[in-house]
């Protein structure tokens, strides 16, 4: 089916009419689901969701600095009500990337001048080192445990505030163009790129998405929450449609919990995908049904041209183990291989794919339930309009950030006569659907959604003693073309390498790597270094001829 | 304790060949998946609790072992 209707999703102006509006229209219903890690159940009703960020939004306007908060923690259903509440406080939320190194962390706090600081337990060690070097930090919250400053008594405050003014709100809400979240994203130079999203932004995209996508009442996310993919797309999207949304703080309990949780809805990114669709095949290869699924592969592929859809008995164990009900699986983050994409539908679940980046609040692109080709990013959201430029997809739109924060140039240069070059290359067909085809920065793209720029990478390494010049590039490791691992091409300094094998020359340079790596998040390591023995091709401005080598390689 | 988190890692992987000073990334070739699972068969051995930043800063199969000693696992 071609161009149905949208979906119906309600529009809200800001973080405060959502939360209100959500609590009316779901009341009872169940908004978010956890489990601890000993796997008791925890849940919160629409409506409780908004007595607490309620009460939480009267305690922080009277108890934070105003600014920029940051927020260092896991997934938990404490970060959501901590996100809300700064928003609707007036604060902006500045969502830290908490696999990044203590160094990182913390140049993410300074560089965003933040005021105050939440972090979870793991992080505490990191919160006090905070507050020594950064004048600008006035107070680290605990978001758990007991004491003056923890959410837990925050909480208590802001209840007894509610409950004194009978449930109104102290304060008026505010405009509408409120810079609601700072992200960071990865940037073609060492230092990540702050981006200042609006409320109006964010909404509107979650909106738009779930025009598009029908998706079921109970959803499950492991998506970290300081990516606006996981944010925006797999909690504000789904909470703004009544869903019930399972949220998974661990990767180490993802399994326990998806069971437990028996989600219709499951939110990836290719990892995760691929993770289940091996686990599905070892598990039925350890069965015996090896050759039996090859024979249905072939059979569901042919019923499918009729519009037949099979669901075997052989089958329904693999589903239980997803806790019975999944039958949708959206992914984005990365480009996820056609063929695991269809093999999983094969074993009964819909995949639906996306395309989106930070800047765009993130969603640009999403297939749709009925019309959906896993070849494609599916069709420009509703609120987007998009054009190419010698290949380019360029945006513009409401969801569009109002730029880098405190870097006008770097913003300037991000925007193309007013509009936004995502740095991605890509194809419209007569249907709309769109289809990547390439990138025009040079970002690595791994399969769990991060990426990083080789600049950033060869910035690390290009004073190490033995490296003449160096590239950083996404080695394939497997027939899957996103199947990339981070790798090194060096040539080594001809003088200071005299005489020396070039197995020596590995074996030196891996042990300076190895303490680079030490100090970088697991992706971002580099995990092969190849060895050239001449100078790179470079172009006029002298810069080396990516494209070329890896052409060469 | 070195043989008990050789044979996890092993069971974990289905690689054999492991040793302390195997890396897990290099090595191994594993994810970020791959390796909570470990992690999470380590916890449930040695019934300890190995946190997200002790997570990221494991590397190779000596750092197992400092991570575990220094929460005072024991077998």
């Amino acid at each position: 089916m071609k161009n149905y209707a949208y979906y119906p999703a309600d529009d809200y102006a800001t973080f405060r009419q959502f939360i209100d509006g959500t609590s009316r229209r779901f009341a009872e219903k169940e908004a978010l689901v956890s489990y601890s890690p000993k796997g008791e159940r925890r849940s919160l009703t629409f409506s409780q969701l908004k007595q607490n960020v309620q009460a939480l939004s009267e305690a922080f306007r009277l108890a934070l600095p105003e600014g920029n908060v940051a927020i260092i923690s896991e997934n938990s259903i404490e970060w959501l009500l901590v996100y809300f509440a700064l928003i609707i406080s007036g604060r902006t939320a500045v969502c830290i990337d908490i696999e990044q190194s203590d160094d990182v962390l913390r140049s993410m706090v300074m560089q965003a001048d933040c005021t105050a600081c939440f972090l979870s337990p793991a992080f505490q060690p990191v919160g006090s080192l905070l507050c020594q070097e950064n004048p600008t930090l006035k107070q680290l919250i605990l978001m758990e445990g007991e004491g003056e400053f923890t959410l837990k008594t925050l909480l208590k405050q802001g209840q007894a505030l509610v409950k004194r003014r009978q449930g109104v709100w102290s304060f008026p809400d505010h405009p509408q163009n409120f810079t609601a979240s700072i992200v960071y994203t990865s940037g073609t130079t060492s230092t990540s790129k702050p981006v200042m999203l609006s409320e109006v932004g964010i909404l509107t995209n979650a909106a738009d998405s779930m025009r598009l996508v029908g998706v079921g009442a109970t959803v499950f996310t492991s998506l970290p929450f300081y990516h606006t993919y996981g944010l925006t797309c797999s909690v504000i999207n789904m909470l703004l449609h009544g869903s019930t949304v399972g949220v998974n703080g661990s990767l180490k309990t993802m399994m326990r919990d998806l069971k437990a949780f028996a989600p219709e809805t499951l939110m990836a990114v290719p990892l995760i995908v691929e993770t289940l669709h091996q686990n599905i095949w070892r598990t039925l290869r350890k069965q015996g049904k090896e050759e039996a699924l090859r024979k249905y592969m072939k059979l569901f592929q042919f019923c499918r041209k009729f519009g037949i859809t099979l669901h075997p008995a052989f089958l329904q164990p693999i589903r239980d183990a997803f806790g019975g009900h999944l039958s949708l699986i959206i992914c984005g983050g990365a480009h996820l291989s056609a063929t695991i994409g269809e093999e999983m539908e094969a074993f009964g679940f819909q995949i639906i794919q996306g395309y989106g980046i930070t800047e765009c609040s993130p969603l640009l692109a999403v297939n749709r339930n009925k019309d959906r080709r896993v070849d494609t990013v599916g069709h420009v959201l509703p609120s987007y309009k998009l054009k190419l430029k010698d290949g380019e997809i360029l945006v513009q739109g409401v969801s569009l950030m109002q730029g880098y924060y405190k870097n006008e140039e770097l913003t300037a240069a991000a925007f193309d006569e007013g509009w936004f070059m995502t740095g991605d290359l890509g194809s419209l067909d007569k249907n709309g659907h769109l289809t990547i085809t390439g990138r025009k920065k040079n970002l690595i793209v791994f399969k769990n959604g991060k990426k990083v720029s080789p600049e950033e990478i060869e910035g690390y390494v290009s004073s190490l003693p033995l490296i003449k010049e160096v590239m950083a590039f996404g080695l394939n490791s497997s027939a899957h073309a996103d199947d990339v691992r981070l790798a090194l091409m060096v040539y080594p300094d001809p003088e200071l390498t005299a005489g020396m094998s070039p197995y020596e020359i590995l074996e030196q340079l891996q042990a300076q790597i190895d303490q680079v790596n030490e100090t970088l998040p697991a992706y971002k390591q580099i995990q092969m270094i190849k060895l050239r023995d001449s100078e790179f091709e470079k172009t006029a401005t002298k810069k080396i001829k990516r494209s070329t080598v890896l052409e060469k390689r | 304790m070195l043989e008990k988190i050789i044979a996890i890692i092993i069971a974990e992987t289905g690689q054999p060949g492991v040793s302390v000073q195997t890396d897990l990334v290099r090595d191994l070739q594993l994810n970020s998946f791959d390796i909570v699972n470990i992690v999470a068969a380590l916890e449930e051995t040695f019934d300890v609790e190995i946190n997200v930043r002790s997570i990221r800063k494991i590397r190779n199969v000596k750092d197992i072992l400092a991570t575990l000693t220094e929460l005072g696992a024991h077998e």
